[in-house]
């Protein structure tokens, strides 16, 4: 069986769907592989320098953008970084990132000893979508290799614009519990990480599972992805409709709706949400703690 | 000694070798090969569960594994010594950690072959998945040895992190082949992907044609091909076609990739486009 | 009621000899022993060692740094490391160790709700936190215009609101400077903010936390960690609390003096003989043990230092209104001279100390190793021949550039027990624990006495928390035990408004949700706030 969190989730989801992998010996993932193994095995071969929004607020004068549409998935974006409305904003797009960012390493390094006597209060953003994640490692840790080029002599911040609303909260949260950002196999026997077979793709296909539970909204799957969950028994716990078929659907209290709980801002700084409305409808971890304790009799 | 595992009929599922080594079974008697516990990612099977067992006498020790091979994976995962032999393809991660001994594939190979593998040798009839003799997940160091010999075509990241060794593909392979890099040396007889290179520290591509070449490498002449020629007469002692024009002509070098610590080099029949 | 008989009992309240005798426990208390009754449960413990289960003073186990760091260590296969033990794992490990009181050392008040998540996932242990004030805004602010009355409210508003237990001081004015560009300040060069200077920070934040009677008091990570040669300032620090109570924390990384090749020596001698001045201070040494280790600091300006020289990715964020939470993984070798260095400081530090109860064993974890080393140090404090093997291991700067190899001390078992237990649970204002009074809480300890001591400390033959086994025979029981312990110290409700105005521009989130943004914490303890010092 494979539990796919979705990046809708909030936080506390995830201490009540390990403990349910473990009592079924269960594959855990994410809909949202890019901002989990990608983004932090880029971040162990690069590291990265970042901010929460209150400092790049007070301190930025330029951004540049890696994806064109970024501002318009950052609304509230100008609101924290002023840089933005005031138009000192580069975007960054080509159809080969890679060789772009290779480009932009060179001349870097070209202009460095120039640079680090030209130290003053310039501090910069770069902003990168998961279209940076998406096709490979490599193009994420060459972006954060660049990063920590600009970084030898001026002050670069970078943020990632995860694509859900909960992305980084549930990386994080499965981060502190489980040790990885999903991709794992959670058993008594502990916890086996492999970002390159445990991927809810390569599961399906490879046959390891014939379940799937996902939890919350799968909005960010892609279609290949969708189609996949076809050749398997879905069961979905998500608070609204989903395009999928399903072959059982729990709906579930959505957090800041009809639930309280923790999500976390574009800077992962958490955010406690409280319910507006009280209804009937449980939270997703009182389902995966129901469903842990009944098995359990 | 010739041990044949077979799959039964009845199993559909998924089927992991890892914990299983599989040249330790000559030691072993029939009932003892039945009763080893499949326990990766706590599969409730026995060895007998899932395969039939037969045990010949034969000339070199040799283990077989037939049926519906293309659901086995880890197929000799850690090996040492001896010969395995795959009779159709084999899932994913196939040779992985191995340190000596051979491993046919008369099929095709799923993703992660040879993973961090330290030696002996795999070769692969048909194509091989992604991640072919590349580093674990996480780490930086691949493979540190041996030799993989891929008939068909390759998948994307071959040979990343590869520390020593050679990977040869008859075909072609897809993007990001050598990336990160140590040394080693990679041929590729077909056309190599985009990205080739990405981050390698030193070690040789060896390609017909590359599709592009990133920024980091910069054109270095033509090739000294002393070396590279014996690696050729080897490989087609081993049964590779060279493509003539490979006999004929140096290969154009670029050297990089410079934005690592850029000692390394990528051979190329044909100039990039 | 539970009777533990025929042990050698370890009461560092009663000085650092063991005595014969039955341990009375009822209610999970320990109680004067009883001729009345028969008690319902005797322990035989003939041929073991009883003491007070350590208390844990300094360690990072919890937190969004956490989270940050352990993408350091992904890697396929089995997750066990170590260094990066989930919160549960943690508590777990600290429990086999012998260890049921455990303060994580730092908590930024923006991310004090990831905190909190991890510190509820630490069933088994008490367990605490502390909070980072050392560069935030609010509270220089009121430091520099000298109003301290409304420095003390900002204190004790931040320490609740984060659901923390003491305020921790991490190289005041350190990240401010960082972030503007700046080298870290002196200990008398201004921070940016008026004419404050670091020794103002220090010497003031001491005065309102005392002031305040928080059972701990302020929790100091003093200026220029890890340079060759701060010795001289890290004295200077000292001198600056003016003989006020304070706690300074991983000392070891600050006990170097300048060796003539421009690389470190031990300034242990130095340090020891001005902390001997202050018997009011308590210190935690930081032991560095070779290996792997996690760098998990909010100094950010003496990580980018030791970053730039190693060259290696950090992952480095900077928080608003405070400092940075940093990470650097790191390696200390047994041939480096450097590391051999800090290592034999460290010990030189602890057995220089005279009084146990003061100076405690830590390792900074995961900073200098992981705490699951501590019995190998104990191994090293208490025998020379040990200590002297391992010296002939490392490299000769070790022996050489500090004066480990000529001290003949050893620690003696007593003197173990008050520096695990008695001291730190003194030191942190618990009473309750880290003695074996009647009154005390039964948290226990047992060895199995034996020759290998490293073996002994490893590996308890049982635990017990609250008068209960929570560890046995490699089983531990975590369940339904242990309390999150929060300080609450009174502050002035009025002043709300004020702090609301002043903290509402520096900070992108609303007022409201700032910290734990009143999130009611489940599981807590409240320590009151009587503090009169000792």
């Amino acid at each position: 069986m494979a539990v796919v969190l979705c990046s809708d989730l909030p936080q506390e989801a995830v201490p009540a769907a390990l403990a349910f992998c473990q009592q079924h010996s269960a594959f855990l993932v994410t809909d949202d592989e890019f901002s989990g193994s990608i983004l932090s095995l880029a971040m162990k071969e690069a590291g990265t320098l970042s901010a929460s929004l209150g400092i790049l607020r007070d301190c930025i004068n330029r951004v540049i953008c890696c994806g064109g549409d970024i501002l318009q998935t950052l609304p509230r974006l100008e609101k924290f970084v002023p840089a933005v409305n005031a138009g000192h904003v580069r975007f960054l797009e080509d159809d080969n990132p890679l060789a772009a960012l290779q480009n932009l390493r060179l001349e870097t390094g070209a202009s460095a000893a120039n640079m680090a006597s030209n130290l003053d209060d310039q501090q910069g953003l770069v902003l990168f979508d998961k279209n940076w994640l998406q096709e490979d490692l490599h193009i994420a840790v060459e972006l954060l290799h660049w990063l920590a080029d600009l970084n030898r002599g001026q002050r670069w911040y970078s943020l990632y614009a995860a694509p859900a609303a909960n992305s980084l909260g549930i990386c994080n949260a499965l981060l502190s519990t489980a040790g990885c950002p999903g991709n794992m196999h959670v058993s008594l026997a502990g916890i086996e990480y492999d970002p390159r077979q445990f991927r809810l793709h390569q599961l399906i296909n490879n046959g390891w599972v014939d379940t799937c539970l996902i939890a919350g909204n799968p909005s960010l799957m892609p279609a290949a992805l969708k189609e996949d969950l076809k050749k398997v028994t879905t069961i979905l716990l998500s608070p609204e409709p989903t395009d999928l078929k399903p072959a059982l659907t729990l709906p579930v209290a959505r957090a800041g709706v009809d639930c309280a709980g923790t999500m976390q801002r574009l800077d992962q700084v958490p955010l406690r949400l409280q319910p507006l409305f009280t209804t009937s409808r449980v939270p997703v971890e009182a389902i995966f703690n129901s469903l842990t304790g009944r098995a359990a009799v | 000694m010739r041990v044949v595992l077979e799959t039964r009929q009845d199993c559909t599922g998924p089927i992991s070798l890892k914990g299983i080594n599989l040249p330790a079974l000559f030691h072993l008697s029939q009932g003892e090969i039945w009763q080893l516990p499949l326990n990766h990612l706590s599969q409730p099977f026995v060895l007998g569960d899932v395969f039939k067992v037969d045990i010949r006498d034969s000339d070199g020790d040799e283990v077989v594994l037939r049926g519906d091979t293309r659901l086995l994976h880890y197929c000799g995962y850690g090996m040492d010594s001896g010969r395995v032999m795959v009779e159709g393809d084999a899932g994913a991660c196939a040779g992985s950690g191995m340190s000596g001994g051979e491993l046919v594939i008369e099929g095709n190979a799923g993703d992660c072959l040879g993973v961090a593998m330290s030696g002996g040798k795999i070769s692969v009839q048909g194509n091989t998945g992604d991640w072919c003799g590349a580093a674990l997940a996480g780490e930086s160091k691949g493979m540190t040895g041996g030799v993989i010999l891929t008939g068909g075509n390759a998948g994307s990241n071959l040979g990343n992190g590869m520390r020593r060794g050679l990977i040869a593909v008859a075909g072609n392979c897809k993007n990001y082949a050598g990336s990160c890099m140590l040394a080693g040396t990679i041929l590729c007889l077909g056309e190599m992907g985009a990205g080739a290179g990405v981050g390698m520290q030193r070690g040789s591509l060896v390609a017909g044609t590359i599709q592009s070449i990133l920024p980091g490498f910069s054109p270095a002449g033509l090739a000294d091909t002393g070396w590279l020629r014996l690696y050729l007469n080897w490989l087609e002692e081993n049964g590779f076609t060279m493509p003539a024009s490979w006999l004929e002509k140096p290969p154009y070098r670029f050297s990089g990739d410079h934005l690592a610590a850029g000692k390394g080099e990528i051979l190329a029949y044909e100039f990039p486009q | 009621m539970i009777v533990i008989h025929g042990a050698e009992v370890y009461n560092p309240a009663r000085g650092h000899a063991p005595q014969p005798g039955d341990l009375w426990i009822e209610d999970g208390r320990i109680i004067t022993p009883r001729q009345d009754v028969i008690p319902e449960q005797v322990i035989d413990a003939r041929g073991m060692i009883i003491a007070p289960a350590g208390v844990e003073i300094h360690t990072h186990v919890t937190g969004y740094p956490l989270s940050l760091a352990r993408r350091f260590t992904l890697s396929e296969g089995c997750r066990k490391n170590p260094l990066l033990p989930s919160p549960e794992e943690a508590a777990r490990l600290y429990l086999q160790l012998g260890y049921t009181t455990v303060f994580d050392a730092a908590t930024s008040p923006l991310y004090a709700f990831s905190s909190y998540s991890d510190l509820r996932q630490m069933e088994g242990v008490d367990r605490g936190t502390f909070v980072l004030a050392g560069d935030h805004h609010l509270l220089l602010q009121a430091l520099a215009s000298n109003d301290m009355d409304y420095a003390r409210n900002i204190i004790a508003w931040l320490v609740s609101c984060s659901g923390g237990y003491a305020l921790k001081l991490v190289n005041p004015g350190g990240g401010l400077a960082w972030k503007n560009h700046r080298k870290a300040p002196d200990l008398d060069e201004g921070i940016g903010i008026g004419t404050l200077t670091q020794r103002d920070v220090l010497k003031r934040c001491v005065q309102a936390v005392n002031q305040l009677g928080m059972p701990h008091p302020v929790h100091i990570h003093a200026g220029q960690l890890g340079q060759p040669g701060n010795a001289v300032n890290f004295c200077n620090s000292i001198r600056a609390l003016e003989s006020q109570r304070a706690h300074l924390c991983h000392i070891q990384f600050f006990s170097y003096g300048l060796d003539p090749s421009g690389g470190y020596r031990s300034g242990a001698e130095e340090v020891v003989r001005t902390l001997e001045e202050f018997p009011q201070l308590t210190c935690d040494v930081g032991q560095i043990m070779f290996g792997d280790a996690m760098t998990v600091t909010a100094d950010t300006s003496a990580l980018s230092r030791l970053q730039q020289g190693l060259k290696k990715p950090w992952i480095s964020n900077q928080v608003e209104a405070e400092g940075g939470n940093n990470i650097l993984p790191l390696k200390y070798a047994p041939k480096d001279p450097s590391n051999a260095v800090q290592w034999a400081t460290g010990l030189e530090l602890l057995l220089l100390s005279p009084d146990p109860a003061r100076m405690f064993l830590t390792t900074d974890h995961p900073n200098g190793a992981p705490f699951e080393t501590y019995p190998q140090v104990i191994e090293l404090l208490m025998s020379r021949e040990a200590r002297l093997e391992a010296l002939q291991q490392v490299h000769r700067a070790a022996r050489d550039r500090t004066g480990l190899a000529a001290i003949e001390r050893e620690y003696s078992l007593g003197e173990i027990f008050a520096m695990t237990s008695f001291g730190p649970a003194r030191s942190l204002g618990l009473n309750d624990r880290g003695h074996l009074e009647p009154g005390a809480l039964a948290d226990i300890r047992c060895y199995r006495k034996q020759a290998d001591i490293c073996g002994m400390f490893a590996s308890p033959e049982w635990v017990m928390k609250n008068g209960r086994i929570v560890y046995q025979n490699g089983r531990v029981d975590t369940q339904g035990f242990g309390e999150i312990l929060v300080a609450r110290p009174k502050w002035d409700q009025d002043q709300l408004p004020h702090i609301k105005s002043d903290l509402e521009n520096r900070i992108s989130i609303s007022f409201d949700l700032y910290a734990l943004g009143g999130t009611k914490m489940e599981n807590t303890r409240e320590v009151p706030c009587t503090s009169t010092g000792f």
